[in-house]
């Protein structure tokens, strides 16, 4: 017992106050309960999703699927153009959030560390983005893309799908630069680093769980635009969304759910693979404990 | 306020000449000149918000003056941006990169400068051996308790081999025990590194035990400097008396050789040099360690309340309208409504202030404390 007291009470000095036991095992439960609550809501759907890709006979009095097949599995897999459809949607998505992130993170730094005038016009510019029907922006841009000869090109389906990752990867990114104490920005500048230095060095990595988010969030946006793309792209470029929707009406409900589980890999992958980076590091408003 | 001379600044490390600042309208920072030489310690003290944060950002380059000139080794750094001052500042905040390593934190600044790999790596063990933590180096910040993470980031200051190091109360978000300790570690590396250095602290007891010389701001001025002995011993006005240690004001009128308070009490003032004394209304100034308490059934001034305060015990007395506290040794007998004459150790004399304190060109008119006791006598006792 007192060879363990010791170091344990070192450990304490980096604790705030203890609680009382029961207010303890009282936080312990509920956030068991929103876990769990969480895993089902998650779960379950895409659960119902996977279960519906491979009904075969499934009739109304029965709750759940009487027989099962794989050939709408089949049938999207071998359709024409799906290939197409899932290399165009795996390539073009990256490269808009790279272009988004190249774009947008410098001014959500500017938006988050500076006070200038006109920030709040630019705020609520970036904001109103999101704030009317997406369809209207599309139509006023299309006489643009026109003009531009835009229209029906990758550069075109590039440009409206980088509009819906706008305020994902300024406004969150900001929140996250604004959080970083100004002492530690001094003591970088005061070890000699360079503005542009300081930024690489000490608030990127230091915003980087606010910018997975968003990086996060601007790629399933990416991903899932289906109207401006198909205004824009068709008939050359069919990702896979607006693909999905020109045949949902065509074929029953069982196809669209495959449809609906092959796009959720790319994000359901995606989760997996910035897991670590969401809830790591501080100066950010997601660092969770 | 008392400015040094000009003419001292050759051969200093630091100079600043009537430095000035502004925030909006308001002054923070009114014509301050202070020479520092070299591998001096330098304190400046003074309530929140009397501007030490502001000079102290203005020397580190933080903060661009709107006038006076700040040398370096008699270079005028004024336009010399953060990164290439040759001054390094330990914040208030625990300020160290929480995704570095400990051991990256003190190489940060020598890896821009591109000094070789293989120096940095000795130059950081042998820094965080300095600071007791050269077992740290591979943990992040967050896994060092609040002291640990303070002398990382002083070992970080020092890796920038700065000619000013700058410290802005480092110490006042550690507990009690962590900052004596720490602050007697940096005191004692400060003298074995030599490096010249600039304290910003509200702490009376931190200047005291740490500086060379303290340098007391008030309201961005600078109200007195000296040495923490001068600065206390003989402060040159009721502000800097109470800010460095504690003291009574009792108000009077100069009579002669007497100092007539009210309540018909009288104070000698025969070891005052004459011309010192002047006349008319005064403040005589005396430190609660100066009050030499005698039991004394007959004495004019009444025990109301004693307050322990570990190595003495805190009297405050009463005697009519005038109120005093004293410090006396844990044995003296004496219980409240306990009777007790007074003896004054030292006196110190000011022109008298408003009520409240404030007290706008308020000059010392002793300068000197009074050495020779001076017995109070409550002059109706006197009479009877
Ligand atoms: N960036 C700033 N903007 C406006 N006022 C400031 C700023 N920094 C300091 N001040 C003001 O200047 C005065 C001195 O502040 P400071 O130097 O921080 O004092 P101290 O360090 O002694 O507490 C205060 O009145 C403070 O409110
Ligand atoms: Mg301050």
């Amino acid at each position: 017992m007192s060879v363990a007291s010791a170091p344990l009470r070192e450990e304490a000095a980096f604790r705030p106050a203890t609680r009382p036991v029961i207010l303890v095992v009282a936080a312990r439960s509920i956030q068991a309960v929103l876990f769990l609550a969480a895993v089902f809501f998650i779960t379950v759907p895409l659960a119902w999703l996977v279960l519906l890709a491979f009904a075969g006979n499934f009739n109304f009095p029965s709750l759940v699927p009487t027989s099962f097949t794989v050939q709408w599995w089949h049938t999207v897999l071998s359709s024409p153009g799906l290939l197409h459809s899932v290399v165009l949607s795996v390539t073009i998505t990256p490269v808009v959030v790279a272009l988004s992130a190249v774009l947008c993170l410098p001014a959500a730094y500017a938006l988050g560390r500076f006070n200038f005038l006109g920030k709040r016009v630019v705020l609520l510019s970036i904001f109103s983005i999101n704030a009317f029907p997406r369809i209207s922006l599309y139509i006023a841009m299309i006489p643009m893309l026109f003009a531009l000869n835009l229209m029906g090109t990758v550069v075109g389906v590039v440009i409206v799908q980088l509009i819906g990752t706008i305020l994902f990867m300024t406004w969150i990114p900001a929140t996250g630069f604004a959080a970083i104490p100004d002492a530690l920005v001094d003591a970088a500048h005061d070890a000699g680093a360079s503005k542009f230095q300081v930024f690489w060095r000490v608030m990127l990595p230091l915003a980087r769980p606010s910018i997975a988010v968003a990086a996060v969030l601007s790629f399933l946006a990416a991903f899932d635009e289906a109207q401006g793309t198909f205004l824009v792209g068709a008939p050359n470029y069919l990702t896979m969304p607006v693909r999905m929707y020109s045949l949902v009406l065509d074929y029953p409900v069982q196809f669209a759910a495959v449809f609906a589980v092959v796009l959720s890999i790319p994000s359901v992958v995606l989760m997996l693979l910035v897991r670590k980076h969401l809830f790591a590091g501080t100066g950010s408003a997601m660092q969770l404990r | 306020m008392r400015t040094e001379p000009l003419t001292a600044s050759r051969g200093s490390a630091l100079v600043l000449e009537q430095v000035r600042k502004a925030f909006g309208g308001a002054v923070a920072v009114d014509e301050v000149s202070l020479s520092v030489a070299p591998s001096e310690f330098v304190t400046l003290l003074g309530p929140s918000g009397s501007g030490k944060t502001t000079v102290l950002r203005m020397i580190g380059g933080f903060i661009a003056p709107d006038g006076g000139r700040i040398l370096i080794d008699d270079n005028d750094v004024v336009k010399v941006p953060v990164e290439r001052r040759p001054t390094a500042m330990l914040f208030q905040q625990l300020s160290l990169w929480p995704h570095l390593s400990v051991a990256r934190n003190v190489s940060f600044g020598l890896e821009l400068r591109k000094r070789p790999k293989t120096e940095i790596r000795t130059r950081v063990a042998e820094l965080l051996e300095i600071v007791g933590l050269a077992d740290f180096g591979g943990r992040l910040p967050a896994q060092l308790s609040g002291g640990q993470q303070q002398r990382v980031a002083l070992a970080r200051a020092l890796a920038l081999e700065p000619r000013i190091l700058l410290l802005d109360e480092p110490f006042s978000a550690l507990d009690t025990k962590l900052r004596v300790e720490l602050r007697t570690f940096v005191r004692s590396l400060q003298r074995e590194v030599g490096t010249t250095t600039i304290l910003v602290t509200h702490d009376q007891e931190e200047a005291l035990e740490l500086s060379d010389r303290i340098a007391v701001l008030r309201d961005g001025r600078i109200e007195q400097i000296g040495t923490p002995g001068a600065i206390y011993d003989t402060p040159e006005t009721g502000f800097v008396a109470e800010f460095l240690g504690a003291m009574n004001f009792l108000a009077g009128t100069v009579d002669g050789r007497l100092a007539r308070l009210s309540g018909g009490i009288t104070v000698p003032l025969d070891a005052v040099p004459t011309d010192e004394v002047g006349a008319g209304r005064v403040e005589i100034g005396v430190r609660p360690e100066d009050v030499i308490v005698t039991p004394d059934p007959g004495g004019a001034f009444v025990v109301e309340r004693v307050t322990r305060k570990g190595y003495v015990n805190e009297l405050f007395l009463r005697s009519g309208p005038v109120s005093l506290r004293a410090y006396v040794g844990k044995d003296l007998a004496l219980e409240p409504g306990g009777s007790c004459a007074l003896r004054f150790g030292h006196l110190h004399l000011f022109s008298a202030r408003p009520p409240g304190g404030e007290a706008d060109g308020e000059a010392p008119l002793a300068t000197a404390p009074i050495d020779a006791l001076a017995e109070m006598t409550n002059a109706r006792e006197a009479a009877r």
